[in-house]
């Protein structure tokens, strides 16, 4: 595993906003990601930690290319995603995938999981018909769920299962990087667990490089190599998980550290 | 211990829906005594919220019932006998309720001020001045930055915490003996949450008052609370005094939960879970509920409720801890 | 180790689930009643009592009687068959109008809600324009500039009801838009009009399918308010509303050749709209577990 060549690269990404969002400081606007640069390393997983407001999502989103930087640029495997023709841009869509925090809006609440991973499959050429359906089954049985599930409509299952639905969802079509955006902070601590342990499961399997969008540190310090704090659109700072977590150097890591309750 | 500000005895509440009853607390007992903190965890399902609102009655009945049997003295008199004028008194005056989502529990077309003024003269009462006057200062005790300025300010125009801060100054208004929050600070900031949570100690030791506080987090709780109540299927599973109980858990489920929680301090990799799922809420349970999961189940336990038996913190209901001392 | 799915115990599909509950809506189930002997009376009329088009001057303004059970209107047309003639034209005009009002209301709030920019402003400022006009004004406009016939004024009806249609569309299309599994589709690399078809329209349908039902009792009114000022359905083709017309300068003492139209348009328009009502609460996503 090359850990030096990054797979994905964020070079002076700015995002902003006309008025109309949340509270906006600046009078007519609001600044989003305020000047980011950021690799991700090929197979491991980056988390990019912060508070509401701290652009996190925003930056998963501009990586993913599921909206335009106002400024800046991201680069897949070197090249400029703004550069992708719509042939590019598909293959590109195959190869990075996301998974949001459930519980209610992330899975279509008309469709059964199966024809939501077949619809997939076909879209993308990977399998059709019977093959699909197969695949749809060996897909949720991989995320820890009963073949059965395919025939299932999303308000029948848990947010766990959900969770699983989602993730069967991002791997149907073979990604080698994923975003988390706050893929277990809806769950319960039990089942919180249960995720965590598969998504590092399939790291391990795949190869997968994740980057995982987190408030909670003590997750975060479960899966991650590398962690990234942002405060207020711009990277407090980043590094190694271990040292970031037991020798901060920014002050906002120091307060954000300080703040985390701990169980005695 | 019948001195105790608060005392529920066998709580059951129960839902009727169209898909059958659904048994929501199965059976609650705990005790607080005056300017203690009580933690009441546990996931969702497992009844927390229904006992907080089952307190003071907030629940339509129907769809819910607090059956028979069950009781809650309230400083010796019992709520579920009183009448509805007694219980108004009572709640905001003799309870305090704050809730998970500021931006909901306040009114977003009334000023904060107007709302905090609109609790001070449900309770308290007085003229226009002194009520300004009281707003300003409770404003200014919850920690709200400018508090005169703030008075005619709406919901939308503060942040979370502020809002949540304006939440505390409204449940203070009656100068209530025991203030429930339920899940306080789960819809803020990690950092905001440290500051509500310290107001809340600080407002506790300076006015004498109870908190009880409802949380999925057992970090939280465990920074807070004096003593813990683990809930689990509608039932208290394990009570015990911080830091013993986190430290000495008595109860498989509460080992369970704390094995599984990633934490800071301890090292990446995976993590012991809990198999299975939370029972659904419709089940009816023979013998111990967290059985079908629990990683030191005997026979016994499949068909015998346990009763609650000492620990060294406190009580848990497990049939592990029977004839220990 | 696996999840097992929860146990089914009845159809899940959240169409399936509306349909539960509309079925136990028993004040929807009395309007679909209603409608369902209206709707079959209606079709079967040509074969079960057809009407006789030769007049019968004999047996004209007779009042309700064993041989005519509501009564003969003033060229001796039996008034039960008169009516069921009149229901075609009714029900005719009240479903195709308002299909052609939902379908182009919906095309337009879609691609208003889901394009956005430019072209979202300039349907909604198209919409503002078909709003300023008064439908009754329009109406009476088209029927006196060209030859009044059942196609104008459904045509006419269809192009005026369309645009709260549309605003329902647009605003609806626009909430689904931002939800995550439509993003997740997005990041999927589906197509627009994939996205729009499979992941927006079907959460976006069960509001318009309310306003449908509640529309066509809507239509029937508009009609029957034009055939009664003489502007709408002509002879030979009769309707309620023309039957109403035929009959008001007897209402005194032929009170039956009036009266009974009325009634039937009251109770139509009140089963639609009890339908209506129960559709909403069957479909309300509230209701959703």
């Amino acid at each position: 595993m090359n850990a030096d060549v990054p797979l994905v690269r964020a070079v002076g990404l700015v995002k902003r906003y006309a008025s109309g969002r949340a509270t906006s400081r600046r009078g007519h606007e609001v600044v989003a990601v305020d000047g980011v640069d950021l690799a991700v390393p090929s197979g491991l997983t980056t988390a990019l930690v912060g508070e509401s407001g701290s652009g996190k999502s925003t930056l998963g989103r501009l990586l993913l290319a599921l909206e335009p930087p106002t400024a800046g640029r991201v680069e897949y495997r070197g090249v400029d995603l703004a550069d992708m023709g719509a042939a590019a841009l598909r293959a590109f869509r195959r190869r990075a995938q996301v998974v949001f925090q459930d519980p209610f809006g992330s899975l279509n609440p008309r469709m059964t999981a199966g024809a939501m991973l077949r619809e997939a499959l076909t879209v993308h050429g990977i399998a059709a018909g019977a093959g699909a359906r197969r695949r749809a089954e060996g897909l949720l049985e991989r995320v820890g769920l009963t073949a059965d599930a395919v025939d299932r409509y999303p308000h029948e299952f848990s947010g766990g299962q959900r969770q699983r639905v989602g993730i069967a969802r991002a791997l149907s079509v073979e990604p080698e990087f994923i975003v988390l955006d706050e893929p277990v902070s809806a769950l319960d601590v039990s089942v919180q667990a249960q995720i965590l342990n598969l998504l590092r499961e399939l790291q391990r399997e795949s190869g997968l490089t994740y980057l995982f969008v987190s408030h909670d540190l003590g997750v975060v310090r479960n899966l991650a190599d590398r962690i990234v704090v942002m405060h207020e659109g711009r990277i407090a700072e980043q590094g190694p998980a271990d040292r970031v977590l037991s020798a901060p150097e920014a002050d906002y890591t120091r307060r954000l550290l300080a703040a985390v309750p701990r169980i005695p | 211990m019948s001195d105790a500000l608060l005392a529920v005895t066998n709580l059951r509440t129960v839902f009727r829906t169209d898909r059958g009853v659904v048994e929501a607390v199965r059976g609650v007992s705990f005790e607080l005594a005056a300017g203690e903190t009580l933690g009441l965890v546990g996931e969702s399902g497992c009844g927390k919220s229904v006992t907080a609102m089952s307190l003071t009655r907030l629940l339509r009945e129907p769809p819910a019932t607090i059956l028979p049997g069950s009781s809650v003295r309230f400083r010796g008199e019992e709520l579920l006998d009183a009448s509805p004028a007694r219980l108004r008194r009572i709640r905001g005056a003799g309870i305090g309720m704050i809730f998970q989502e500021p931006m909901t529990s306040l009114n977003p077309v009334l000023r904060i001020g107007d709302q905090v003024a609109e609790a001070i003269r449900e309770h308290a009462g007085g003229d226009r001045g002194a009520v300004r006057a009281r707003v300003i200062e409770l404003l200014g005790r919850v920690g709200l930055p400018e508090p005169a300025e703030r008075y005619s300010a709406y919901p939308h125009q503060l942040s979370g915490g502020m809002r949540q801060r304006v939440m505390i100054a409204i449940a203070l208004a009656g100068g209530p003996d025991l203030l429930v929050a339920d899940e306080p600070t789960t819809a803020l900031d990690v950092t905001i949450q440290a500051q509500i949570l310290d107001l809340l100690a600080d407002l506790q030791r300076e006015l004498g008052m109870a908190l009880l506080l409802i949380s999925h987090d057992l970090a939280v709780v465990s920074q807070v609370a004096d003593r813990v109540a683990v809930m689990y299927a509608g039932r208290i599973v394990e009570q015990g005094r911080v830091p013993g109980l986190f430290r000495a858990p008595g109860h498989p489920y509460t080992r369970g939960l704390l094995r599984a929680l990633p934490r800071l301090d301890t090292p990446p990799g995976p993590l012991p879970a809990i198999p299975g799922r939370v029972p659904d809420p419709r089940e009816r349970l023979a013998g111990c509920p967290f059985a079908p999961r629990c990683p030191e189940v005997m026979s016994r336990c499949e068909t015998d409720d346990p009763p609650a038996f000492p620990t060294g913190t406190g009580t848990a209901r497990c049939w592990l801890r029977e004839g220990e001392a | 180790m696996s999840e097992a799915s929860p146990a089914r115990s009845s159809p899940a599909s959240p169409w399936a689930i509306a349909r539960r509950r509309f079925l136990g809506h028993w004040q929807a189930m009395l309007g679909l009643a209603v409608l369902i002997v209206l709707g079959l009376l209606s079709l079967l009329s040509p074969l079960i009592a057809p009407l006789d088009p030769s007049v019968d001057l004999a047996n004209r303004l007779q009042a309700p009687s064993a041989a005519n059970w509501l009564g003969t209107d003033d060229a001796g047309y039996d008034m039960f068959r008169l009516l069921l003639a009149g229901s075609r034209v009714s029900l005719l005009i009240g479903f195709l109008s308002v299909g052609i009002a939902i379908t182009l209301g919906t095309v337009v709030g879609a691609v208003a809600g889901y394009a956005g920019g430019r072209a979202d402003a300039l349907l909604m400022r198209i919409v503002d324009l078909f709003l300023s006009v008064p439908r009754l004004v329009l109406l009476i406009t088209a029927v006196a500039l060209l030859r009044p016939s059942i196609a104008l004024i459904v045509i006419v009806l269809g192009l005026t009801g369309w645009m709260g249609v549309a605003r329902l569309v647009r605003g609806q299309v626009l909430a689904v838009r931002e939800r995550e599994h439509v993003l997740a589709a997005r990041a999927l690399g589906y197509r627009p009009l994939r996205i729009l078809f499979r992941h927006i329209l079907p959460n976006v349908l069960t509001p318009v399918i309310v306003a449908a039902t509640l529309g066509i009792g809507n239509a029937i009114l508009a009609e029957a308010a034009l055939s009664y000022l003489g502007l709408g359905v002509q002879p030979p083709d009769t309707s309620w509303g023309l039957i109403i017309f035929s009959g008001q300068d007897r209402m005194l003492d032929a009170w039956w050749i009036t009266a009974f139209p009325g009634i039937l348009i009251a109770l139509t328009v009140m089963a639609f709209n009890l339908v209506g009502d129960g559709l909403r609460d069957a479909l309300d996503p509230r209701h959703a577990q």
